[in-house]
């Protein structure tokens, strides 16, 4: 950047200040409602607040080194490249968000899941959900995302640009959380895969209970560690070594034992911390909307073509659906019944128990399972209670999908159900719904297929029970908040 | 358990006749052949009528380089050049500009039984400002959905649609009954577009001019 003067940066930051104001007006111009105001404001008090700093930083640099002008234009220069850095990270990270849309059918779920999420979080939030074109779910958390950034420049800041600051993010008292549920852009159509959503709120809840701090550290699986310590000592450029930790390290203790000790040990962890934060989601979501969650998530490898193995941020895939099953089975009390549900429940558990056994275990990823397995019982126990309240377990099943099936099977959006001890029509569940479109999917789709005319194409059919299964959400929702 | 044998109130009703709000709660809520759901007030269900609301859903004509609507030659891709979906949330509203058109759909599902057919009517207040929502009144015995409501503005003042206000209402009549459900060509959440392509007259048309 060397021979770029002062002029040139300031220039270009007011260019960059003046298009990044005109992006947001336009993004957000073009959204319909429900808009992420939040997110919005948030992105404007960052700009405002990147504005007020660099000008009044500049003020009073002027002031303070008005005899030292080789000075002036340095630290003009270096608070102008700040600024810049700032608005770069705007443009990049946040913008892109702002191409959520409302206007389709996920929008039918969201105030469910905006009921759902409140039911686990106290701090306040604002939830988008975001389409994407990569074939992914994911979730994307930011805790006072703005805030946050203004504060670094209150940081930097003399006294009156601070009090400047200060004002300007207390006046926009911004909501803690700002969510973004990304969904691949062609599961839109689809209420059944949309279930995959519930491990994404998982994720959610785990970071605002912070339940992951309550479960680590936990202590290695000592011989699997020996042998990735002695393995990975008897390379001597160890693979393993991210950029960034072997920055932090000699070249003397590199090849000691213990150097390469303390490089498997940070990887591990980070790594069995990666994978616990997925073990707590699944748990969530397999309690909080039963056994949609495993066949969304069964589907949803399968539509991915996933290999049944580990990365550096998910456990194998087998293990994980092993895992959602074993959980339905032991302690959510499915499974043992001979209903159509627990049928396919219950075929499923060799199949993915012989998956889990395949799966392949490298490196770090061996150890991490071991450990993980080792200690599975006790990190259970500590998931559990999060959800236990809201747990949709095989007793509420079996009270409130049959009657949703039997509508749905008739071709009917299952909004309400007879509610027979008040002997009147009441709202059904949400989670019912749900599980009551894969019970019909995954087991009797011949008697819904059939109440459609033959020359319609069986994608179409399908593509009816999901549009019923939204209706049904959306309706169901507003009857149980009609007051 | 049919009529005659549940010794209802439906028992002696020839075809045509409105179905009283007793009929009509019993046909709900203890045969569950007629579902209008969700019902949110009770007073939406009347002697003969129930209440239907506008739905989320609306589908709008958007200017297009499609010359004119030929129904023969319509289809779905033709179709989504000059129209457009758009949901507008509850408590949100839709502009309707004067002598503009719009398709919504009741928020209601509805499904009849084989026995009885209904017609749709304007709420006369919404007419009074000039809003028209349907002109296929006819609903069939065994029909399934939620009913595309044509939405038209007669007045000179653009009318605010909001979701879930009370646009209509359904009358139920009794009718002479089916022999088994009609199957389905879609069961309708949203409002749908013209298939007037599909009408099997265009080709009978097509050849009586070729055949002179």
């Amino acid at each position: 950047m060397q021979g770029i003067d002062q002029k040139t940066y300031l220039d270009v930051f007011r260019e960059k200040l003046c298009s990044l104001q005109k992006l947001v007006q336009d993004l957000e111009r073009g959204l319909a409602p429900p808009k992420p105001d939040e997110f919005i404001k948030g992105l404007r008090l960052i700009i405002k607040a990147v504005e007020t700093f660099l000008s009044r930083r500049m003020d009073n640099l002027q002031t303070a080194l008005e005899k030292n002008p080789d000075a002036l234009a340095a630290q003009i220069t270096f608070h102008a490249k700040v600024a810049l850095q700032i608005l770069g990270s705007l443009h990049e990270q946040y913008l892109p968000l702002l191409h959520a849309e409302s206007q389709h059918n996920e929008y039918l779920f969201k105030p469910s899941i905006d009921r759902a999420v409140g039911l686990f979080t106290k701090s306040g939030f604002e939830l988008t959900l975001i389409p994407d074109f990569q074939y992914n779910y994911a979730f994307e958390g930011k805790e006072n995302f703005a805030t946050r950034e203004v504060e670094l420049l209150e940081r930097h800041s003399d006294p009156d640009t601070k009090a400047a600051l200060v004002k300007l993010r207390k006046e926009a008292a911004l909501k803690q959380w700002i969510v973004f549920l990304h969904f691949p852009v062609a599961e839109r159509d689809s209420a059944l895969k949309l279930c995959i959503l519930a491990h994404e709120l998982g994720h959610f809840v785990d970071e605002t209970n912070k339940i992951y701090r309550d479960l680590l550290p936990i202590e290695l699986d000592k011989d699997s560690f020996e042998q990735l310590v002695d393995a990975k000592g008897k390379t001597p450029a160890y693979g393993g070594v991210t950029p960034k930790s072997a920055q932090q390290l000699t070249f003397d203790t590199i090849f000691t034992r213990a150097g390469v000790e303390a490089l498997c040990y940070r990887s591990c962890n980070e790594m069995l911390e990666r994978w616990i934060r997925e073990i707590i989601a699944d748990i969530l979501a397999a309690h909080a909307i039963g056994p949609a969650s495993y066949f969304a998530f069964n589907d949803f490898l399968a539509c991915m073509g996933a290999e049944n193995a580990t990365s550096n941020s998910h456990p194998a895939p087998a293990f994980r659906l092993q895992l959602i099953l074993k959980e339905l089975k032991d302690t959510m009390g499915y499974m043992n019944s001979a209903s159509a549900i627990d049928s396919v429940l219950s075929e499923a558990i060799p199949r993915v128990a012989a998956g889990a056994v395949d799966a392949k275990y490298r490196d770090e990823a061996k150890v991490v399972h071991k450990t993980i397995d080792s200690n599975l019982a006790s990190l259970l126990a500590k998931i559990r209670p999060v959800v236990s309240e809201y747990s949709f377990g095989a007793s509420n099943y079996r009270s409130t999908v049959p009657k949703i099936l039997e509508r749905l099977r008739r071709g009917i959006a299952p909004i309400e159900v007879l509610d027979e001890v008040q002997g009147e029509m009441s709202a059904a569940s949400v989670v019912g719904i749900l599980n009551a479109g894969w019970e019909l999917y995954k087991t009797d789709t011949a008697g819904f297929y059939g109440e459609f005319k033959d020359t319609v194409p069986e994608l179409e059919r399908l593509g009816n029970l999901n549009h019923l299964l939204f209706k049904a959400v959306e309706a169901s929702d507003v009857k149980r908040r009609w007051k | 358990m049919s009529a005659s044998e549940s010794g209802s109130a439906e028992e002696s009703l020839p075809n045509g006749a409105v179905l009283s709000k007793q009929i009509l709660w019993e046909r709900i809520k203890i045969k569950k052949d007629l579902v209008v759901s969700p019902i949110l007030e009770k007073s939406q269900v009347g002697d003969g009528s129930v209440d239907i609301s506008l739905g989320t859903r609306f589908i709008r004509s958007r200017r297009s380089k499609t010359t004119e609507i030929d129904f023969p030659t319509l289809d779905k891709e033709k179709n989504r050049s000059f129209q457009e979906s758009v949901v507008v949330p509850f408590g949100e509203h839709y502009i309707l500009h004067p002598r503009s058109f719009v398709l919504g759909c009741t928020f209601e599902f509805i499904a009849l039984p084989l026995d009885i057919c209904a017609l749709v009517i304007s709420r006369s207040s919404y007419g009074r400002a000039g809003l028209l929502i349907a002109t296929a009144m006819f609903v069939h015995p065994g029909w399934r959905g939620c009913l595309t409501l044509e939405l038209e503005n007669l007045g000179e003042i653009p009318i605010k649609l909001q979701p879930l206000s009370t646009v209509g209402q359904l009358v139920f009549l009794s009718a002479a009954k089916l022999a088994e459900q009609p199957k389905a060509k879609i069961i309708p959440v949203s409002p749908m577009f013209t298939t007037l392509n599909e009408d099997p007259r265009w080709k009978k048309i097509a050849a009586l001019k070729q055949n002179g």
